[in-house]
């Protein structure tokens, strides 16, 4: 068989950075932020390979990154070697758009390419008079109140809400307190809890609907039970239970890290309300080849194992690579299939799955993905036990152990499997299982900065840039403070001067 | 100094070279698309094959008898004599459907034979691997070519290279990675595609009143948005944010919507509309009601009515680049339940032949009647331009192909992601009836080919970038560093 | 040197990236070119305008009212439920169902978008107009049949009679009402007279009340100020 990778499940792989002068770098980043700690690039995430690269299949590097090459002296190890490197060019203009590389790097743009360039204050050319309707370059509480209004109401004011707003001698501070006013008030309403914030989860919940709850697609099972032909609908698992927890730990409150930390399960009450409970959910679907929740409280983390989750992602793999790999996107913000978040592990990959991932141009992404994904190993996908059969023989229903846990799993899978070998690793902190991996997630900064993004671009509909970068360092950072409440973020995201100054 | 007194300094200075700074990359130098005169046209048409049609299951079956090894024969992905067919003369074989109980839950798919009897003569294989197994980044790069052009689609440069003059040239029905944007910033901002997710009633959206319930006469409306454009000059609003790059670019396609999409009077022309069933006055025109006998289901089966929707697209001259195909929702309709795989062709992740030989059959299945109808049809019809099959290039695009092998002797099984696979081209622009590169039987991988020559060599090993270099070259699309491949051009 | 060369730069990217504000005229259609014709722009230069004599806003952070606030805006402004608003040929939702997308919105479950789109699409003015004259011609419909005298937005025109009269107290009513429930602020006097530009004579001209109605609530809402924040 050939060495080329090939995966049982969908699986990140990407081409090395090969030449004769540079292999895979895949240290790049940790390097470089060993090296700029404080740059914004480095703030809860690493930098990408475009930073240096125009690309990486076959490897070709930006102006800035050609400077770096020619600075590594090539005669010790590229990780030894970057940081000097990286700091004999930071004078150099290396992409000439007048600004040093050191200053980009700072103010958050890119050093290699000259169409990035740092962001300058919104100013006003002092011989124009005031713009009539708008406070251009300060903050406009009305303009602010429109923009909020329309984002999380899904309204904009109408004229009798915006009249404080007009009265020319309104207080700045009472205008500020009437828009928080309006916004917790619409943060707890309708439009936010069954539109606005829901449709912030479809990328990372990815439903697909004739595989969920409400799928039409009937299948006959190859197996006949007491009752006659089996026919049942094919449901992997009911992802509304995904969209109830996405909503509720991001609402009202409650603490986002619930998004990786929630022991429980959000049920949806036959009044259209919803309830927390801690106990498994059987299947209540008696036509439906899955549904509820089959996973043991002490072995659940949020979002990351919920059944939609694991199904969607695991399906029938060995090692869930995919799985790990869709964690690490959705909830630290970084996609490892954009070389976004390589962190690479001394040793791995070790290829425990025998998929060919140690050829160097799958190892790049995989020394840091394979270690990832170890903890999400005794996690089963589409699989179920030998009672969920006999329940569907006798009775023609099934029960199965989709997104169940079964610690024997990866040693079934994968008979060299050995948990001192597969050391599952996140963010460079050695994790004992999934739970524990869901623990350091919910506690990094890379889960403080992704979530203050998303809401970030949502309301501004760009990535941050330049000085936007610290007003999200900011957000982020006050996370914690404000015991990680999303709609705290919300209303502090309000009071920046981004969301607020036309 | 602190870092955050140095930033503010910095930043400081930065203002201080605001006055120098360029736009962004968006709005600097951008390529300009060329008008090319109808008769030089042409038409490049993707099939988007969501979740990895393995070639091997498709149109390069390997025979157990091929192995030399039964025992290898039967780990592998092969199949036996009475599994696959051909028709005289065709350099394929192609997988044979299963038999109809092994579908279980779909309707039995049709056969590829159609499909490579009339067609074959234009299709081509073209063997290769890719360099992901993640299906987004794999979708994309399989119309990005993985970089090879700057970051640009194929459909992207084919809309620079033809869609000059054209109201919307690059239409786009994908899902996924394949409904990704290119990433090159010079790309003109009308060369990025149209997201088109209704294809039924797309039409109406080319329109600011036909159709309409409304008793607002026609010129009164022009009259208004006169008005209206002139209000968006006077507001205090429209004149403060004028340098919004989204204000701009809205004001730009208000401006070409009424002025150019209107004029071509699209409403009845591109609407999918049952003729026995007209409404608001609106007539479908004499072709759409062919495509309703060609594709009797595209009511409410979506796949056809994308592939409808494309076809019409290109028949009025309206795109050079049409993106259609499965999504990861299967296709169900009142006469038929369910027609496709939940996933498409993942849903070889669960049974991989099943989902295999209904894929590929009902992808031979739309190609066969999309081919059709772009053999019967002048392009713009206008016999003096020649049938649109003249012009055209369809590309099925994939993400991956599947792992090559089984648990010894299993009928029914599984597979995962491989980069091992090949493309299908179909197009007279190429010489067809072929197979560039080949499979190797023990191991059931597709290897690579000289691009000059066209002979096979199991040493070579082409990924994305070869793939759309060819298919530029076919097209004429010329590009830096463009992998050409004079093999497959027709003299 | 490099100066002068970067000023230049400038002034060129000033070309393409000022504002496109059209022209009140109509444009006419380009003809197809017959022959082959080299690169050349995508559009011709804009006219050039002077900018207004007050502080502009750099527009990086306009924000596009997407689907959801565009659809309840209008429900609210024009006193409409959601179905009432657009149904295409009928039948279908126009902004839910098939628009979806042109208007900013994802789709999940229908068509499997994940995420909206960046921007607004080659479609979405045209789809604009259509909900707004669907929309606005549901209102004045609703109010022409009110026979109780409650009609919620065109009480202050006979939407039975013929347009009134420019100058009439039943337009400026009619234009603050619009300007208020749809912009929530006052026209001004230059935007006032605007709307009544609507009833100069010709033949493109409304025919009636109910027309006048329409063409003002179009033009509001589907202004500038309307779509964007």
């Amino acid at each position: 068989m050939s060495l080329r990778c090939r995966v049982t499940a969908p699986v990140f792989l990407l081409a090395a950075l090969s030449t004769s002068a540079a292999h895979a770098k895949p240290e790049g980043p940790r390097a470089f932020c060993e090296t700029y700690p404080e740059t914004a690039r480095c703030m809860g995430t690493v930098p990408d390979c475009s930073l240096c690269h125009t690309s990486t299949s076959p490897a070709a590097w930006n102006a800035y990154g050609l400077d770096v090459l020619a600075a590594l002296p090539k005669q010790a190890g590229f990780e030894q070697e970057l940081p000097a490197a990286l700091l004999a060019v930071d004078a150099r203009d290396s992409d000439g758009d007048g600004f040093s590389n050191r200053d980009e790097l700072e103010l958050g743009s890119r050093p290699g390419d000259d169409a990035s360039r740092p962001s300058t204050p919104e100013s006003t050319p002092s011989n124009l008079p005031p713009n009539p309707d708008y406070l251009i370059g300060r903050y406009d509480p009305a303009y602010a109140y429109r923009r909020a209004s329309t984002l999380y109401c899904g309204q904009s004011p109408s004229y009798d809400e915006l009249a404080p707003f007009r009265a020319p001698d309104a207080d700045a501070s009472k205008l500020r307190a009437l828009i928080h006013e309006r916004i917790e008030a619409c943060l707890h309403g309708e439009y936010w809890l069954k539109e606005g914030l829901v449709r912030l989860g479809d990328d990372r919940i990815r439903p697909i609907t004739n595989l969920g709850q409400d799928s039409k697609v009937a299948i006959t099972l190859p197996i006949s039970s007491l009752s006659g032909e089996i026919k049942l609908r094919s449901v992997m698992a009911d992802y509304s239970y995904d969209y109830r927890l996405w909503v509720h730990a991001l609402s009202g409150d409650r603490d986002a890290r619930d998004l990786l930390l929630a022991r429980y399960f959000v049920v949806e009450n036959a009044d259209g309300t919803t309830s927390l409970t801690e106990e498994l959910i059987a299947n209540p679907a008696k036509d439906a080849t899955a549904g509820g929740q089959k996973l043991a409280k002490e072995y659940r983390a949020g979002m990351i194992t919920s059944m939609w989750f694991l199904t969607r992602n695991t399906m029938f793999t060995s090692l869930p690579r995919t799985t790990a790999a869709a964690a690490y996107r959705a909830y630290l913000g970084m996609d490892i299939s954009k070389m976004q978040g390589l962190m690479p592990v001394a040793g791995e990959p070790d290829d425990i799955d025998k998929m060919g991932v140690k050829e160097a141009r799958c190892a790049v992404c995989h020394s840091t993905l394979d270690p990832l994904a170890y903890a999400f190993a005794p996690y089963n996908g589409l699989q179920t036990g030998i009672g969920a059969v006999f329940e569907l023989v006798l009775f023609g229903t099934l029960n199965g152990d989709f997104g169940a846990y079964d610690e024997a799993r990866p040693t079934t899978r994968m008979p060299e499997w050995s948990w001192a070998e597969q050391q599952p690793v996140l963010l460079g902190k050695q994790v004992k299982s999934l739970r524990e991996w869901a623990e350091v997630a919910a506690e990094s900064d890379e889960f403080a900065r992704n979530l203050a993004n998303v809401f970030f671009v949502h309301a501004l509909e760009h990535e941050p840039e330049g000085a936007e970068v610290e007003e999200l360092g900011v957000l982020w950072q006050g996370l914690r403070e404000d015991g990680y409440s999303a709609n705290k973020l919300i209303h502090r995201l309000i009071d920046t001067a981004v969301f607020g100054a036309p | 100094m602190d870092k955050l007194g140095r930033r503010t300094m910095l930043r400081a200075g930065a203002a201080g070279l605001a006055s120098l700074a360029l736009g962004p990359r968006s709005v600097m130098a951008r390529e300009a698309m060329t008008v090319v005169p109808p008769a030089d046209r042409k038409l490049l048409f993707v099939f988007c094959a969501h979740g990895g049609a393995a070639m091997i299951d498709g149109l390069l079956p390997v025979l157990d008898t091929e192995v030399g090894d039964s025992a290898l024969a039967g780990t592998l992905d092969v199949f036996s004599e009475a599994q696959i067919d051909s028709v005289p003369g065709s350099a394929f074989r192609f997988v044979k459907p299963l038999e109809a109980s092994a579908y279980s839950f779909l309707k039995p798919p049709p056969s590829m034979r159609d499909f490579v009897q009339k067609h074959g003569a234009d299709a081509a294989v073209f063997c290769h691997d890719v360099s992901s197994v993640n299906h987004n980044v794999a979708q994309a790069r399989s119309l990005s070519g993985a970089g090879a052009n700057a970051g640009r689609t194929l459909m992207e440069a084919m809309a620079v290279r033809y869609g000059g003059g054209m109201l919307l040239p690059n239409c786009n029905m994908g899902t996924d990675g394949y409904i990704e944007h290119g990433v090159d910033g010079s790309l003109p901002a009308k060369a990025r595609h149209e997201v088109i997710t209704a294809p039924l009633l797309f039409a109406t959206g080319t329109h600011g009143t036909r159709g309409l319930a409304s008793a607002v006469r026609p010129d009164a409306v022009k009259r208004a948005r006169r008005v209206r454009d002139l209000l968006d000059r006077e507001t205090v609003f429209a004149n403060t944010f004028r340098k919004s790059p989204l204000v701009a670019h809205y004001l730009e396609q208000r401006s070409f919507g009424a002025n150019e999409l209107e004029a071509a009077d699209l409403v009845e022309k591109l609407l999918l509309l049952d003729p026995a069933s007209a409404k608001a006055g609106l007539r479908p025109t004499a072709v759409t009601a062919e495509l309703f006998k060609r594709f009797p289901g595209l009511a409410q089966n979506d796949v056809q009515a994308q592939t409808c929707l494309a076809f019409l697209l290109a028949y009025h001259g309206v795109a050079t680049s049409l993106t259609f195909g499965f999504r990861s929702d299967p296709v169900i309709t009142e006469a038929d339940g369910v027609i496709t795989t939940p996933i498409a062709f993942d849903y070889s992740h669960s049974s991989h032949r099943l989902a295999q030989t209904a894929m590929w059959g009902h992808l031979a299945a739309q190609l066969d009647g999309l081919i059709d109808l772009l053999k019967q049809h002048d392009y713009l019809g206008d016999p003096s331009l020649g049938k649109m099959w003249d012009r055209s290039l369809i590309y099925v695009a994939t993400d991956f192909g599947r792992t090559k092998t089984r648990a010894a002797g299993a009928g029914s099984w599984s597979t995962g992601h491989d980069l091992n696979n090949g493309s299908l081209v179909i197009s007279p622009l190429i010489q067809g009836n072929r197979v560039y590169g080949g499979v190797d039987p023990k191991t059931c991988l597709t290897y690579g080919f000289d691009r000059r020559t066209g002979a096979p060599d199991k040493g070579v090993v082409l990924e994305e970038a070869a793939v759309y270099g060819a298919i530029a070259h076919a097209l004429d699309i010329p590009f830096a560093g463009r992998q050409d491949c004079p093999a497959w051009l027709k003299a | 040197m490099r100066t002068l060369m970067m000023i230049t730069a400038l002034a060129c990217i000033a070309c393409e990236s000022s504002p496109s504000i059209p022209s009140p005229k109509d444009q006419p259609v380009s003809p197809v070119p017959q022959k082959p014709v080299p690169a050349q722009p995508e559009r011709p230069a804009q006219e050039q305008e002077a900018p207004p004599p007050y502080a502009l806003s750099q527009g990086k952070s306009v924000l596009w009212k997407r689907y959801a606030a565009f659809e309840r805006d209008l429900m609210r402004g024009l006193d409409l439920g959601r179905d009432e608003l657009c149904r295409e040929l009928g039948d279908r939702n126009c902004i839910r169902d098939v628009h979806l997308i042109a208007l900013g919105g994802n789709d999940p479950f229908g068509s499997g978008i994940h995420r909206p789109p960046p921007g607004t699409l080659g479609t979405t003015p045209m789809v604009v107009d259509r909900v707004l004259l669907s929309a606005c011609s549901a209102r004045a419909a609703a109010d022409k049949a009110d026979k109780q005298g409650e009609a919620k937005v065109f009480g202050a025109l006979q939407l039975a009679g013929p347009a009134p009269a420019p100058g009439s107290e039943a337009v400026a009513k009619t234009t603050e009402t619009l300007f208020r429930r749809l912009l929530a602020r006052d026209p001004k006097p230059s935007e006032a007279a605007l709307i009544e530009s609507l009833l100069e004579p010709g033949e493109d001209a409304p025919q009636s009340a109910e027309e006048f109605a329409v063409l003002a609530c179009f033009v509001v809402g589907s202004s500038l100020e309307f779509l964007f924040q």
